[in-house]
């Protein structure tokens, strides 16, 4: 009841705001009259700033550059010498700033308040989707928007092996479907740690079992349908949406987020759900001793590793503190990320854990990539996010300075090609 | 120091050698003692080389010689431990084997735990077959909760108390023990003043009685000589024997000349020696310890590095007290390797169990014992626990610290001569020696192997407890 | 104690089966390094020499740092001066000294000193009233803390330095503050503290004018002194107690704020989440603050006034004049992982505020001088002054950037904390080697080259 009460609270107040934007855009249309300006037209922005951080595939960092935005997508890039800005352009003139990509965090389970969400049903929940519970600009929205971060994967809690499917969202857009990349966007795992406190007596080998009995029937699904529509057999299976789900997940079409610490655990991941069940998985978390499994997880080619919110370890066998990303990166774990796991640490703090980690040990352009481009790869969205490239979608942070400094704020945040945040109407964070 | 004790000991070994054949038939001679001979396969005297097929001479439970091919009398009865080895007897310096529960805190210097042992209802078998002739037992609690008490662990009742070794002070929970210790410090320094004052009062009444003893004079001339208290004073230096509490006034043999006057004149004059007001027991040692700097040494324990500093920090203001005895309580998992160079420069003897433990957040090992022998500290040994297991575990562990670095000299002393010196007792106990006594421990192999066992037990020259035979 | 000499490799022992001299380089690393390592032989002869003797004068101590960029706080910052210790105090700052013999030199050109950082806060660090009693001289978040560049933390109402491994020099200032239960939810509190205000006001009055009637009316009653709460609140009124009180919202600094002013007493503030919202009532008050910039309280939509935290909120009151000092949300340490919210990140909290706008000097001053002055121990520490104590925080970088650590932790003239010689942190670039390779892993043992 508190939900829909909830809701109902939220739509009023957005009918307000949407009741706002109505009245601003008729005046805007009745003063400038262009033919279709409205608020969530997306602009024509142009970037003149000192230094554009690309995280593309050369990794290339442009000094004194210009970044077109038009469409919603990044349209042209480059130096001030090259790059003439074109009529019809707001120009967002900036010579002391950065332009980094919009933050992705991989591991955000602030859906639809502050706290996290668990339904602590059964053991492993199959068929629930955060999609559902999704909150629209929430206050830890707004604040996520003001440090930054612009593309999050919103998870179920870990408070079961198998808490459901997590949801893919920009962190803007007042309704879900205007919010969401992918639904489902990944399957959510979360071995041994939380669910152990789910009741009296679970433990490890019952999770581990529990977990694979679950998805040996998933695959099973999955499996009369792939023969069915293979031509393999003429009986049609039954559909059933308590399954349906894990279709993408063993077609490889989305990740398996798994909460997983500890080297036993991560172990266990890498054998279980990438090995034996060929799924695509990213350890979330990673952190204790986990970073000692680094040669069983580059091993397999496609683990993606997402570390935090635990930035250290205190090694109880020598008596050191050590950075969890700067022992994976010694490891030889390229594919190593930053989460927030938001809000355990709230979700606008994401470059600031990449700053802790650095500060342990990790470098700073790695650690940049970390929360951006190998973010977006981790969430198979690296054609979409995570870089400024031409064609990507325009998720934009413009920053005082390197954005990993806590010292630097975050001036303007553009999603989807649309001013989100501006620090000069009210800085937030 | 300690090299040069134990070469003056190897030395009068030498020499006891070269006159032993003379000595043992001149002592037969003498008297009609009946002397007691040990013949044994080996003798770990710990005051010099082991002597293999050697004799140990007994007399009146007392060492009486010790050496290689000794003679003595045929009237002696001897002792057949051709297959053992025979060594001191163990001391265990820190115990409750079987006391109850007594805990207490706050300051009782007084309170030994004395009361509590009653020698005829405890077992002390599992001590015996340990290898213990001696323990200290300790009273229980927290601050200063008492002295300790020496017994033998077996013999008859007359010659099992041994006497009283240390003070207990906890520095355990500085917060809480220093004030506690701080207190007994205060405590012991009033009842000084005390004494001083009551000195004052006394001379003051001395010297009216002088004044008018002069008048006196003045009127009657035949007074008699001798008793001048300005003599008197002259002779005594402060802090002199008169003090002493417990002395009765007018001691005869303190004060022979003043005999007669006394007690002619103790109603009428004051009293021609200064009787100081008994200080108060609980803080005693404390007293002894400021106005004469010695007395009961004081136990410290500690139970990690940090209580070192604090224990100084205490003792800044007495520097008269001693910080040289020290029981390094969970000496396995503490950080004591931050204080033991500084336990070194104490020339500390200090009471540890017999573990190697690991460095703070570490699989480091750290071998405490050997660390703090070579830091030049005594290393005294105590099982961890008070349990019979744990007694038994006592050997294994001595052979593990050797097996990984300690001296082997230092293990075995580390449970008898370490012990002894500790407890005050090293001139009656600790190692085999002319005049020590003949507490004695015999094993059927070497004492660190771990298949030899306790076979017999000497106190004071009477064998009080042997193994059961075993098939 | 010579034949005791071959032993010496056996005793550190390894009852793992791994060849003795890599447990032998850990242990030789992990064993932390005592205090004043470096001066450890100048040191002992002179202690040989300072204790039998009594009637000598102790030998004076040196301690010189030479070649680092001081930042004196107070002062300008000043490229390569030798900063010259004597006996634990500031004795000399300028290049070129001359220094007297037995002079312990620690190089460190290339580094940035700092004053020992204050923390206005702490919990586990220092051990609880009466620190000189119950601190751990060895704890572990001790180390950490120092190794954090934290000389001075609070424990309870007892500002102390973090004295590793000694007891000398321990405790600065005892009672700090009175600290006052005051909050908007409980009137009658609010009342009662007020009323005794009041009173102890009245009381001052009385006395006057009982001084006055003595000279002409030797037969004049004094009035009764106040006693409990009004013995207090006569203290707060004669600037012999300072008040503490935790507040957050606008409304209670604003109220408390008032009474301050009215009555005149000196506060200082916990919290002050929503100081930038009343930040002129706040300076006129002469109000002090402590304050933590990554506060989140979000805004009341309910409310129409402005409410909630703000980033900003630092330099606000900077802006206002007001002096306040930066303390983490966390006020101990934990090594469980969650980083940068606790004392072990002190600098990081003060570079949130420059990101509200707060300029990186005065943050700096938020967590040494500005922190030492509201405690009132400023004339000790909190700046690189001469006569000062000698607390310093040496580190490898400018001291709010991220990538800045400690190098080592200076307290009383002695090195409390060495970077190279503590396990703790050690591996992490070394001599500034950002590609250090990965320190050495006992376990799990199986995960070699053979894996």
């Amino acid at each position: 009841m508190i939900g829909i009460r909830g809701r109902q609270i939220h739509s009023f107040h957005h009918g307000n705001r949407q009741a706002f934007w109505l009245i601003t855009s008729l005046l805007g249309l009745l003063l400038t009259m262009p033919p279709l300006a409205r608020a969530d037209v997306p602009e024509k922005l142009a970037f003149r700033v000192g230094k554009v951080v690309t995280m593309d595939d050369e990794d290339r960092v442009l000094n004194n550059a210009i970044v077109l935005v038009c469409g919603g997508k990044i349209e042209k890039i480059g130096t001030i010498k090259d790059l003439p800005i074109p009529d019809g352009y707001t120009l967002i003139d900036r010579p002391d700033h950065w332009l980094v990509p919009g933050l992705v965090e991989a591991h955000d389970h602030a859906v639809g308040s502050s706290s996290d969400l668990h339904d602590y049903v059964y053991l492993t929940n199959p068929g629930l989707r955060t999609t559902s519970a999704l909150v629209p600009e929430s206050e830890n929205l707004k604040r996520a928007r003001a440090g930054g971060v612009t593309t999050a994967l919103m998870l179920p809690g870990s408070g079961n092996n198998l808490s459901g499917f997590g949801t893919l969202t920009k962190l803007a857009g007042d309704t879900v479907d205007k919010m969401l990349i992918r639904a489902p966007g990944c399957v959510k795992i979360a071995q041994a740690g939380n669910p152990e406190r789910y009741w009296y007596g679970v433990s490890r080998c019952f999770m581990y079992y529990n977990l694979r009995q679950t998805l040996q029937k998933a695959l099973a699904y999955h499996q009369k349908w792939e023969r069915y529509e293979a031509g393999e057999t003429a009986e049609k299976p039954e559909f059933d949406l308590f399954w349906d789900d894990f279709r993408a997940v063993f077609r490889r079409d989305i990740i398996a987020l798994v909460h997983t610490q500890w080297y036993q655990v991560v172990m266990s991941s890498v054998d279980m759900l990438a090995k034996k069940l060929h799924m695509r998985i990213v350890l979330g978390h990673a952190t204790f001793e986990a970073y000692k499994t680094a040669p069983l997880v580059i091993e397999q080619q496609d683990i993606y590793t997402c570390n935090g919110p635990r930035q250290i370890h205190f090694d109880q066998h020598q008596r050191k503190i050590m950075g969890n990303a700067a022992r994976w990166w010694q490891g030889g774990v390229r594919k190593l990320g930053i989460n927030t796991d938001a809000p355990v640490v709230p979700q606008e703090e994401l470059p600031f854990q990449a700053a802790m980690a650095c500060h342990y040990g990790w470098h700073p352009y790695p650690a940049l990539r970390g929360i951006t481009r190998i973010a977006a790869e981790t969430l198979m969205l690296e054609d979409r996010v995570g870089s400024i490239v031409v064609g990507r979608d325009a998720d934009l942070g413009l920053w005082t300075g390197d954005p990993i400094d806590p010292r630097s704020a975050c001036e303007l945040t553009v999603i989807n090609g649309q001013i989100v945040y501006d620090a000069a109407k009210k800085r937030e964070f | 120091m300690r090299t040069a004790f134990l070469l003056s000991i190897y030395i009068t070994l030498v020499a006891m050698f070269c006159a032993a054949p003379a000595i043992a038939e001149q002592a037969a001679r003498e008297g009609e003692e009946s002397f007691v001979v040990i013949q044994a396969g080996r003798v770990i005297t710990l005051a010099g080389e082991e002597i293999v097929d050697g004799q140990i001479v007994l007399a009146d439970g007392k060492i009486r010689l010790v050496g290689k091919d000794l003679e003595y009398p045929k009237s002696a009865s001897v002792i057949e431990a051709r297959n053992e080895v025979v060594m001191p007897g163990w001391i265990h310096p820190r115990t409750r084997w079987q006391l109850p529960s007594y805990a207490r805190s706050g300051v009782h210097a007084d309170r030994s735990p004395a009361q509590e042992v009653f020698l005829s209802e405890m077992d002390t078998e599992p001590l015996l077959e340990a290898g213990f002739t001696a323990a200290c037992f300790y009273p229980d609690g927290t601050g200063i909760p008492g002295p300790g008490v020496v017994y033998r662990t077996a013999g008859p009742k007359e010659e099992r108390k041994l006497g009283t070794a240390y003070l207990r002070v906890t520095m355990s929970q500085p917060g809480r023990d220093k004030n506690t210790f701080r207190s007994a410090i205060e405590l012991a320094r009033k009842e000084l003043e005390k004494i001083e004052k009551a000195r004052k009062e006394w001379e003051e009444k001395q010297k009216k009685a002088q004044e008018e003893a002069a008048k006196k004079k003045e009127t009657d001339p035949g007074d008699k000589p001798g008793t001048d208290p300005k003599d008197e004073k002259k002779d005594q230096p402060v802090g002199g024997k008169e003090q002493e509490p417990k002395k009765e006034p007018g001691d005869p043999k303190d004060h022979p000349d003043t005999k007669d006057d006394t007690k002619d004149k103790t109603e009428e004059k004051p009293p021609e020696t200064f009787t100081p007001p008994e200080i108060n027991p609980a803080v005693k040692p404390f007293a002894d310890w400021i106005r004469d700097k010695k007395g009961i040494p004081l136990l410290f324990e500690l139970a990690r590095a940090s209580d070192l500093h604090h224990l100084d920090d205490a003792l800044k203001t007495t520097p008269e007290l001693p910080g040289k005895l020290f029981y390094l309580d969970d000496a396995s998992s503490s950080d004591y390797h931050h204080v033991v160079d500084e336990l070194g420069k104490h020339e500390a003897i200090v009471f540890i169990p017999p573990s190697i433990g690991q460095l703070p957040s570490t699989v480091v090992h750290y071998h405490l014992p050997a660390e703090l022998a070579l830091a030049g500290c005594t290393v005294a040994f105590v099982p961890r626990s008070d349990s019979a297991s744990e007694l038994r575990q006592l050997r294994p562990r001595l052979a593990d610290l050797v097996r990984a670095g300690l001296l082997r000299e230092d293990a075995l002393k580390g449970v008898t001569l370490h012990v002894a010196m500790a407890l005050g007792m090293e001139d009656r106990l600790g190692t085999i020696e002319k005049g020590k006594d003949a507490d004695l421990v015999f094993f059927n192999g070497d004492p660190l192997a771990i298949e030899s066992r306790v076979t017999r037990v000497m106190t004071a020259g009477d064998m009080v407890w042997e193994a059961p035979k075993q098939p | 104690m010579k034949n005791q000499t071959p032993t010496l490799g056996f005793t550190i022992v390894c009852l793992l089966l791994i060849p003795w001299f890599e447990i032998r380089a850990a242990e030789e690393k992990t064993k932390p390094a005592p205090p004043a390592n470096e001066a450890k032989d100048s040191a002992e002869a002179d202690s040989g020499k300072e204790t039998p003797d009594p009637g000598k004068q102790p030998i004076d101590r040196y301690f010189a740092i030479t070649g680092s960029t001081v930042h004196t706080i107070t002062g300008p910052v000043v490229d390569g001066p030798t900063v010259l210790c004597k006996n634990g105090k500031i004795a000399e700052i300028g290049h070129d000294l001359r220094l007297p013999k037995n002079t312990e030199i620690l190089d460190a050109k290339g580094y940035h000193m700092y004053p020992g950082l204050v923390a206005i806060q702490s919990q586990g660090i220092l051990g609880n009233e009466p620190p000189e009693d119950n601190t751990d001289l060895y704890n572990l978040s001790m180390t950490l803390g120092l190794a954090n560049g934290i000389t001075t933390a609070v424990t309870g109402n007892t500002a102390a330095k973090l004295t590793f491994g000694t007891v000398e020099g321990h405790v600065l200032r005892q009672n700090l503050f009175h600290t006052l239960q005051y909050s908007t939810e409980n009137p009658d509190g609010r009342r009662k503290f007020r009323e005794s205000l009041e009173r102890a006001r009245q009381y001052l009055r009385d006395l006057d004018d009982h001084e006055k009637k003595k000279k002409h009316d030797p037969k004049s009653k004094p009035p009764t002194a106040p006693k409990n709460e009004d013995e207090k609140a006569l203290k707060l009124l004669k600037h012999e107690l300072v008040a503490l009180a935790t507040v957050n919202t606008a409304q209670a600094l604003n109220d408390l704020a008032g009474l301050a002013e009215q009555y005149g007493f000196q506060l200082v503030v916990q919290g002050a989440a929503e100081g930038w919202i009343v930040a002129p009532q706040m300076a006129r008050a002469g109000v002090r603050a402590c304050i933590t910039p990554r506060t989140r309280r979000d805004r009341d939509e309910r409310t129409n006034h402005p409410n909630g935290s703000s980033i900003e909120n630092a330099r606000i009151l900077h802006e206002h004049g007001i002096l306040f000092a930066i303390i983490p949300s966390s006020t101990g340490i934990t090594t469980m992982g969650l980083a940068g919210r606790d004392l072990m990140h002190l600098p990081m909290e003060a570079a949130f505020a420059v990101r509200g706008g707060l300029p990186d000097e005065v943050a700096v001053r938020a967590i040494t001088i500005d922190a030492a002055r509201i405690l009132g121990i400023d004339h000790h520490v909190g700046s690189i002054e001469v006569g000062k104590d000698a607390d310093f925080a040496i580190v490898d970088g400018d001291l709010l950037h991220y990538m800045t650590l400690v190098r080592w932790a200076i307290v009383n003239g002695r090195i409390a904390y060495d970077k190279q010689k503590d396990s703790l942190l050690d591996h992490i670039r070394p001599d500034g080697q950002r590609d250090a390779p990965p320190p050495y892993d006992p376990w799990p043992r199986r995960l070699g080259e053979d894996w």
